[in-house]
Formats: structure tokens, sequence, C-alpha cells
């Protein structure tokens, strides 16, 4: 009995020493292997996945670490910037930001890994901690990146005046103004074990106090808006209608002045037509040209004609007529 | 005994072995992690045998499955989005424009899996969400900052939807995550609840604007018409008269022509053909007239002189 216990906690031990030297790299972790707390060795799962050996448990201990990337954001935050009124005084103005940050374990570009790992497990140990440390740093780079953007910085029709990125890129590459450390953030995070991947503005806003002032402002900028819509119609309107009024009278105008021009020469060509048909008689042509005249003159039936009767037209009244006497050249009169 | 024990332990091996068997569903690959590092062949639709349980870990993914992820504003109270606000001061979906005006919007991402990255994917998986989230949240505030509201609420923004698409698959590049962005729509866009009835107001303004221009053009396009119509018939009408002057002309010409052809060169004659042709004339004036006599003072008479025919 006694042999077959020790027999069974030999079998046991021998079954634990084994599977502790067994050893699964996952692609999505570090695996970081301590000799009593000593590290003896680092895999990188992006390139050494797979079965490993090691010493067994407890001579051997092992530790994983994501190595996948990690996002969190941070809490929403009000920072000061400056804004610009109408009169071009400068003026602090509140926003409320919220910011991601994206990263890993890792070197910068991932080029040295598992140095990083060992940096990392020695400042951190664990994400949180290390989420901490991001928030506290991210945090103090872009108070002072902040304090230096306008307002049309952040917000302006001309995107090319856009600054967002320039301003993020700058609070994760640009060396630090702050005495004790020149480094950029990017380049004291890889220090820590840390790939700086992006710092990024997820929102920006005006902060919930002055929502309801910043409502107002844009209530009454759209009652301009309105109104001048409103104006734009009645004054455009009138203009148009001006318009038109104005080449509907061009043209009867110039239809008038057409016509009056075909009279005119239709006009000429009488005078020529009938000229060129007087040169036959001009005399004879003189009598029919008066007699014609005087039918259009007396053309209605209006007209009185007064006569004495000693006119000649009226001679048949006097006298009978008679072979001797030739009748006078008539006379007319109104 | 001895052979039950044999035959336990042979059942038991051959049902650990048996764990290893998998099965992937039609529109399916599936990534084998063996020990934990990832089989450069993927496994497609079928029944496939790997190493059993504990060695082989296997991820199905539907690879050609358009996937869809909505954020930003919902019109409710309730809590927004799967990533809830961090400070309700920020309200999810919310934009500043470019022309420092707030709009409240909602898109919607359709994406898919990048064949060329499917490991990446089936590591990232679990966090996909939450990483498409944030960075497409960044593209909404980054592009509406040079927005201008009037556009973006009439929907006239110029391909504003390609930029969104063009900007978050070119900020999710450096993150790796094996998707493909297809298209990003903008399924909602309006002011603030508070704003919404003064931007109605100005749309009234602007359709009412709009309206009156529109009058306007009709009115001047059919006064013009009308003085068309009108310029064209004066026209004609002067042809007309012109035609009819010079049609009378000529026929006076070609009669006074005829009329001197015919015409005696001789006395009497002559003197006879002038009388004739001034009777002529002076009976057709004189038929249309009233003709009074002044031969006997005080006496009106009328005398209605009808010349003989």
């Amino acid at each position: 009995m006694k042999r077959f216990l020790i027999l069974l906690i030999l079998l046991i031990v021998a079954i634990i020493a084994v599977r502790t030297s067994i050893l699964f790299v996952d692609a999505a972790e570090y695996v970081y292997i301590t000799q009593f707390g000593r590290p003896v060795a680092t895999y990188d799962g992006q390139s050494e996945a797979g079965l490993k050996f090691k010493l067994p448990w407890p001579i051997q201990s092992v530790a994983r670490f994501d190595r996948r990337l990690q996002s969190f954001d941070l809490p929403t935050t009000e920072y000061p910037i400056r804004d610009r009124d109408e009169s071009g005084q400068d003026k602090p103005l509140q926003l409320t930001f919220d910011v991601f940050i994206a990263w890993r374990i890792g070197s910068i570009g991932g080029k040295n890994d598992i140095d990083a790992v060992d940096r990392f497990v020695r400042s951190f140990g664990s994400l949180e901690r290390a989420q901490q440390y991001l928030r506290t740093q991210v945090v103090s780079r872009l108070k002072v990146e902040l304090g230096d953007v306008f307002l049309h910085d952040l917000i302006n029709t001309d995107v090319s005046k856009i600054k967002i990125n320039q301003m993020m890129d700058k609070v994760k590459s640009q060396a630090g103004r702050n005495g004790d450390s020149q480094q950029s953030l990017e380049q004291l995070a890889n220090s820590v074990g840390i790939e700086l991947i992006d710092v990024r503005l997820r929102r920006f806003n005006h902060p919930l106090l002055v929502r309801e002032d910043i409502y107002n402002k844009i209530r009454e900028e759209r009652r301009r808006q309105a109104e001048t819509y409103r104006n734009q119609g009645f004054e455009s309107a009138a203009k148009i209608r001006a318009e038109g009024d104005l080449e509907a009278r061009r043209l009867k105008a110039e239809a008038e002045a057409s016509k009056t021009r075909k009279e005119g020469q239709a006009e000429a060509g009488t005078v020529r037509l009938l000229n060129e048909a007087a040169q036959a008689n001009p005399e004879l042509y003189g009598i029919v040209r008066l007699l014609k005249g005087s039918q259009k003159m007396f053309a209605d039936d209006k007209t009185q004609l007064i006569l004495s009767l000693d006119h000649p037209l009226l001679s048949l009244f006097k006298n009978l007529p008679s072979l001797q006497s030739k009748p006078a050249v008539p006379g007319e009169k109104k | 005994m001895k052979r039950w024990l044999f035959s336990l332990i042979v059942l038991l091996i051959v049902g650990y072995a048996l764990t290893g068997l998998f099965q992937v569903a039609p529109g399916e690959w599936a990534v084998v992690r063996r020990c934990g590092n990832p089989l450069a062949d993927l496994r497609g639709p079928g029944l496939h045998w790997g190493l059993p349980w504990g060695l082989d870990r296997v991820d199905r993914v539907a690879v050609d499955e358009q996937r869809q992820l909505a954020l930003g504003f919902i019109d409710d109270a309730g809590p927004n989005d799967s990533l809830a606000p961090v400070n309700p001061s920020t309200p999810t979906g919310q934009a500043l424009t470019g022309d420092n005006q707030i709009v409240n919007l909602r898109i919607s991402i359709q994406y898919r899996i990048n064949r060329e990255q499917l490991v990446n994917y089936v590591l990232m998986r679990d966090s996909i969400e939450e990483i498409l989230s944030r960075a497409a949240e960044e593209t909404l505030t980054a592009t509406l900052a040079s927005e201008k509201i009037d556009q973006v609420l009439l929907g006239r923004s110029a391909a504003l939807e390609s930029r969104l698409r063009e900007r978050l698959a070119d900020r999710i590049k450096p993150y790796q995550i094996g998707v493909i962005i297809d298209m990003v729509n903008l399924v909602f866009a309006q002011p603030p609840t508070e704003l919404v009835e003064i931007f109605r107001d100005v749309n009234r303004a602007r359709s009412q604007r709009d309206i009156a221009l529109t009058d306007a053009n009709a009115r001047k396009n059919a006064d013009i018409s009308q003085a068309k119509q009108e310029a064209d018939r004066v026209v004609s009408l002067g042809q007309a008269n012109a035609n009819a002057r010079l049609t009378q002309a000529k026929s006076e010409a070609d009669a006074f022509r005829s009329l001197v052809a015919t015409f005696p060169t001789t006395e009497p004659a002559v003197s006879a053909a002038l009388l004739q042709l001034y009777l002529s004339e002076m009976q057709s004036i004189l038929a249309r007239m009233q003709v009074r006599t002044l031969s006997d003072q005080g006496v009106e008479q009328i005398v209605i002189v009808p010349l003989p025919k």
C-alpha cells in the first residue's frame, strides 16, 4: 500500500513536470520565462509561435503578455484652447476632448520586441498599469499642445487649415517641451516597452454647461440666415420680373422699329415706281394724281360739299347743255 | 478485468483522437492554430481532421460575409451604442462643423475580411469592433470639421461618404486588423433636437426664396414669350402693309401706263378724254357726298347731286 502511494506521488510529480516543461506559444502573445525570477527567455508569438520546451515548474515559470493592439479612451476632459472673436481679440475657450490611444507591448516599428517585453515587464507587468501610465503622459502632453491651438485649427471650412492631425501627431512624436523630458512621447513609451501607435481625437465638443449659450448663438445666426433668404427671395424675384419687363419692352420696340422700317422702304419703293411711270407723261400724271388725291381726301361719306349754283359742275341746273359751250376747267372748294 | 481496462483505455484514446475532427460550413474558412502557431494552409468548407483537443485551436470565419457596424447618434435617451460615452457631456455622434455648428450624425460602416490578413483578423477578432468604432469616430469628427452644416443636412456635401471611407481606411491601416472598408453611409444627419425648429424655419425660408425665384422666372418667361408673339405680329403686319403698298403702287403705275398708252395725242380728243377722266373721278367722289348750294341765302337747301351715269 505504501509502495503504491509513493508510486502514485511520483507519477503525479512526473506528469506535472512533463506538463510544465511543455509550452505552447500563441501567435497573439509574448511568453516570458523566468528562472527563479531571473528572465531567461522571451518568445514572440509572431515569429516563434508553436511548441517550446523549458525546465519544469517551479524552476522556470511562465508569464504571458498580449502582443496585440490595445486601444482605450481617456476620460472626457475639458481643456482650454484659444479662440479669436470678430474683433481679432484672443480669448480662452473651454472645450471637452475625447481621446483614444492605440498601443501594444513592443518597440517602435516592432523592430526589437523581445527586449521591449523585458522593459515592459520591469516597468509595469500588466496592461492596466501601462494604460495608467500612458493616460498620465498623454494628458500632460495634450494639455501643452492644446494650449497653442485655436478653434479655427480644429474647425474650418477651409480643409487645408485644419490641424487636428498635425496636433495629434505632435502629441505623439514631438519632443517634450517641459525641461524634465526632451524625449517624444513615442520614445518615452518605447523606453518602457510600449509601442505607441496612435493618439487620436475621438470627439470634441462644447462643455455641457455652455451648451445652451451655444444653442442660443446658433439660433440667432439661423434666424438671420432665414431673414436673408426671405429678403433675397423678394429682391431677386423683383429683379427678375423687371428684367422680363425690360426684355418684353425691348422686343416690342424692336418690332415697331422693324415695322416702320419696312413700311418706309415700301413707301420709297412706291415713290420710285410711280415716278418711273410718271416719266411717260408727267403732265397727265399730275392731273391723275390730283384726281386720285381728291378721291382719298373725301374717302368717307360724311363730308359735306357746299357749292355755289354758279359752279360749273352745277351748270346743268342753270343751262341746258349745248355743244357750243365747252365746260370750264373744274375747280373745287370744300 | 484486464480486458475491460484495456478496452476502456482504447476507447478513451479513440474518443480523444476524434476530438480532432472538425467541420467547416459553406462560405467559411478555418484558421488552425497548432500549439498556438497558425498553420499556413487554411481549411475550406468540409470535414477536417487535425490534432485532438488541447493541441489545435480552430477559428472559423465567414470570409465573404458583409459585416456592418453602426455608430453615432440614436434618437432616444438610452445608451447610444455599444461603446457608451465616457462622459455624458459629449454625446456620441455629435460633431462640430467647419462653420461652427453642431450636428448629430449616425453612420453605418460596411466592411469585410481581407483574406490575405485572415490570421490577423482571427487574432484581433474580439476587439475589431471596438477599434473600428474609435477610428470611425475620429474620422467622423475630423471630416465634419471642414464641412458646412447646410451641405451636410441637405446631403449636398461632395463625396462626403467616400471621403469618410477613405479616411477610415487610412486610419486603420497601421492597426492591421485584417478588414477592408467597403462603404461608409451617413444614415442620419440632423441638428440637435433643441435646434431642429429653427433649422426648419431656415429651410422654409430657403424654399420660399426658391419658390419666389421660380415664380419670378416663370413670369419673366411668360412676359417675354408674350412680347415675342406681339413683336412677331407687329413685324408681319409691317411686312403685310409694305407688300400691300408696293402692290398698290405697281397697279397704279401699270394703270397709268395703260392710260398713257390709250390716251389720245391730238385735240380735241385730248380735251374730251380729260373731261371724261375728270367726270369719272368726280362722279365717284360726289357720289359719296352731301352737296349743298349757297344760291338762295337764308334758305337751307340740300341738293344731292348724283352725276349722270
